[in-house]
């Protein structure tokens, strides 16, 4: 198979979860598009690994963890998400301005 | 055949320890009597100096485990110099935000053995991170320093600052980390391996058509650890945070989480990119210049009356100081030697910036707005705190008394200088002269006469007592500033030495 | 490396490849663009699971099967319950997206077309071989637990302080914590925001 379909497949779906973590508003569809980006890399790895026939499967392994490392941030970033839908009763990432500097009244 | 790879544990004892630690809190938390919860903090703070102390088998540096089997020069973990000296910093520095910690857990404002653990497991990525060395284990020890500090900065019961600073810091570094795992994905087609050194003997040799991927690559990598270290431009979610998590996680994240940032473009740049300076070298150097100036622009226009305005004035300074910590790293593209520089002005950075922590700490215990205003007349309240906090400012302005500042700003020009950085050395010098503004305001407050209406808003009556490890904190941070600065030639001999 | 077909005579596994790839960024742009939030979810679901196929298809069946149970079995799922939770909409919401959608669409799509050209350009004549299957998953535990243990533990570590951090974030506060002093949210600011203090 020729490299350039996954290594394109890849990017091109990097710049949509790109896009995705630029627009959306609500942090839990930020994260599914986190999510994307992550995936992408892993589909270069795996891509690139199988290519280079390395012997350490260095590529495939760390996909693996950053499969692993992607659940780890899911679960973190979920309770956040929550607690802080808990305390503000919003989950929209340009509504939360309470800690921006407040600009002196003179 | 050996099924596993060989593991010397003294070598690996730092990190290991505090991860243990970590564990056995957690565990000893569901134990313990809620009378005796305090000894948790304390068990932390011995954990992490039993951490340290095992850091002094090993300050030959010529250390290492992990190594692949069947080439015992790839190791995944190598003590040497700059390891075991970043790895001092990072443990004395968690050492120091466990100190300020203490009082923050005692009153129950956020819950003991799990913030003890997060701490811990934190310290023991950041203690990692300086001595990884292939891509998989730098990434993994980069986000095992940074995922607990997302909980930490919002563990505080009630009030909705510290999980919407968490969240913002949340996205904007899992984002980072994303671009610069597609960055390493590059790398890793153009050199075929992920080990450091592997990758150093790759690239030259890789096929000349992949040579624009790698460049990308290359500078996709430095993404995820530039925003560790807050340099600009992704340097947005650090006075959000600061002000949004309790006082002793922003102590831990200026000093820890930014010299995990420093170490691993250190790494990087230094180790497997060597060839590339024509690459990273400009970069670093405008990287180096914007920070500093954003860092000390936004400190110069902080309202010392706006709320919360002492913590986001040591945040802003933090972020000038990382400028100046890049500028080694940028000169090490033209010379040599030069890191052994940026891990000096780290060391004196982190023990002054934790040390002006921990004076904030004892004064927001007293005055909850905690503004700079607040801080006016802290000489005739508390001479020596005020001393303490003055010789901090002093050290990171780098005037004398603060002779150890002025000897690292010094090391650091030279540095710029000798590698033709000329530019980048005017704006130096300019940035040091402006910070010196509000850094000698800062000061000026603390011993001007009270002021004539009584307390802003927010003093709490009675809590004048000083927490005694707050006060051990400061006066550890202020002994190793003064030690420091009677015989700054330490410095000097770090500026010498080859540190990698 | 062996030649492959060239452009013009894909192989069959190419033919498939491309046609689960639209299918993974079809679901994948749909997933960033829908307004109606628990079908986002829905079509990551298709966007990862396709991935899984790609793997397959590129003989990495270890890290396929991983990939289906964790990233569809548990990422989507919290995902779920996370939308679940902070009561999202059932239909379409207008909280899906922010005023930055052209900025973020041009933005996205200079990445876009910086990427592609690159990659197209470096990988013009690399083949890959999949005559031999590389990644089954007794070499690859081989690898992990000979050459990666040291990130493999230090992941351990990650996922412990995770799932701490998250179950004491998610604890409920106890009515008798004492009210914090120094929060932005209780003292003499100008700010916004509702409730303090446990919002119950």
């Amino acid at each position: 198979m020729h490299l350039v379909y996954p290594a394109v497949l890849s990017a091109l779906l990097f710049c949509v979860g790109l896009y995705g973590v630029l627009a959306r508003r609500n942090a839990i569809l930020v994260l599914m598009a986190v999510e994307l980006m992550l995936a992408a890399v892993g589909l270069n790895l795996v891509a690139f690994d199988v290519w280079l026939r390395d012997v350490t499967h260095a590529g495939q392994v760390l996909t693996l963890f950053l499969i692993a490392l992607a659940a780890a941030e899911i679960g973190i970033g979920l309770a956040i998400v929550l607690l802080v839908h808990r305390r503000r009763g919003t989950v929209a990432v340009d509504r939360l301005t309470e800690l921006r500097e407040k600009k002196p009244v003179t | 055949m050996n099924l596993v790879q060989t593991v010397d544990w003294a070598v690996i004892a730092p990190p290991v320890i505090a991860a243990v630690a970590a564990v056995a809190l957690l565990v000893a938390d569901l134990f313990l009597p809620a009378a005796r919860k305090a000894l948790l903090g304390w068990g932390a703070a011995a954990a992490l100096a039993v951490a340290l102390l095992a850091l002094l088998p090993l300050r030959d540096g010529d250390r290492a485990t992990f190594c692949l089997p069947g080439d015992p020069d790839l190791c995944s973990y190598a003590a040497d110099r700059f390891a075991v000296t970043v790895q001092l910093l990072v443990l004395g520095g968690a050492f120091l935000a466990a100190l300020l910690s203490i009082p923050e857990t005692e009153d129950g404002a956020v819950p003991g053995g799990e913030f003890w653990f997060l701490l811990l497991s934190s310290a023991a990525g950041a203690a990692l991170l300086p001595a990884a060395r292939d891509l998989a284990t730098l990434i993994i020890a980069l986000e095992v320093t940074t995922l607990p500090a997302y909980a930490l900065v919002a563990l505080r019961r009630g009030g909705s600052a510290g999980p919407e600073a968490a969240l913002k810091f949340f996205l904007s570094s899992v984002t980072a980390t994303a671009v610069g795992l597609l960055g390493v994905s590059f790398v890793y087609a153009g050199a075929g391996s992920l080990y450091l050194e592997g990758i150093a003997a790759g690239l030259p040799t890789a096929d000349p058509r992949l040579a624009t991927l790698v460049d990308a690559g290359v500078a996709l990598t430095l993404v995820a650890f530039a925003f560790k270290a807050a340099a600009v431009p992704f340097h947005f979610w650090v006075p959000e945070t600061y002000v949004g998590a309790p006082l002793p996680v922003a102590a831990y994240l200026s000093v820890v989480g930014k010299m995990a940032g420093v170490a691993g473009l250190v790494l990087v740049t230094t180790l497997a990119f060597p060839g590339y300076g024509d690459l990273w070298g400009p970069v670093a150097g405008v990287l180096a210049g914007l920070t500093m100036t954003a860092g000390n622009v936004a400190a110069l226009r902080t309202d010392p009356e706006a709320p919360h305005s002492a913590v986001r004035l040591l945040a802003w300074s933090s972020i000038g100081q990382a400028g100046y910590l890049l500028v080694p790293i940028a000169a090490s593209a033209y010379a040599t030697d030069t890191i052994g520089t940026a891990v000096a002005y780290a060391l004196m950075y982190g023990v002054v910036n934790l040390g002006a922590f921990a004076v904030a700490a004892h004064v927001a215990r007293q005055r909850s707005a905690h503004r700079i205003a607040d801080y006016r007349g802290l000489y005739a309240r508390q001479p020596a705190a005020a001393l303490a906090l003055a010789f901090f400012l002093l050290c990171l302005a780098g005037l004398p008394p603060g002779i150890i500042g002025l000897f690292a700003k010094v090391a650091v020009f030279e540095t710029a200088v000798d590698a033709d950085l000329g530019v980048l050395a005017v704006v130096m010098a300019v940035n040091v002269a402006v910070a010196l503004y509000y850094y000698l305001r800062w000061t000026a407050y603390l011993f001007r006469g009270p002021a004539a209406t009584e307390a802003g808003p927010g003093e709490t009556a009675g809590s004048g007592r000083p927490a005694a490890p707050l006060t051990g904190a400061i006066v550890l941070a202020a002994l190793v500033g003064v030690v420091l600065s009677g015989a700054p030639q330490i410095i000097l001999t770090f500026a010498s030495g080859a540190m990698l | 490396m062996s030649g492959g077909n060239g452009y013009l005579s894909p192989s069959g596994q190419e033919i498939v490849f491309v046609l689960t790839g639209l299918v993974v960024l079809g679901a994948a742009v749909l997933c960033v663009t829908t307004k109606q939030l628990v079908h986002a979810a829905l079509w990551l679901v298709v966007a990862l699971g396709g991935l899984a196929v790609q793997y397959l298809l590129l003989t990495a069946e270890f890290v396929a099967w991983v990939q289906v149970l964790i990233y569809l079995g548990s990422v989507v799922v919290l995902l779920l319950f996370g939308l679940m939770l902070t009561k999202a909409p059932i239909g379409p919401s207008a909280e899906a997206d922010s005023g930055n959608r052209p900025v973020a669409l041009v933005v996205a799509l200079a990445a876009a077309g910086t990427l592609v050209t690159l990659v197209a350009d470096a990988f013009r004549t690399a083949w890959i071989d999949l005559d031999t299957p590389h990644g089954e998953s007794g070499p690859i535990g081989d690898s992990l637990f000979r050459v990666w243990v040291l990130p493999f533990e230090a992941l351990s570590v990650l996922l412990l302080a995770a799932l701490v951090g998250a179950i004491v974030l998610s604890r409920k506060d106890t009515p008798d914590a004492p009210d914090p002093a120094g929060t932005p949210g209780t003292t003499g600011t100008t700010g916004t925001g509702p409730a303090k203090g446990g919002g119950r």
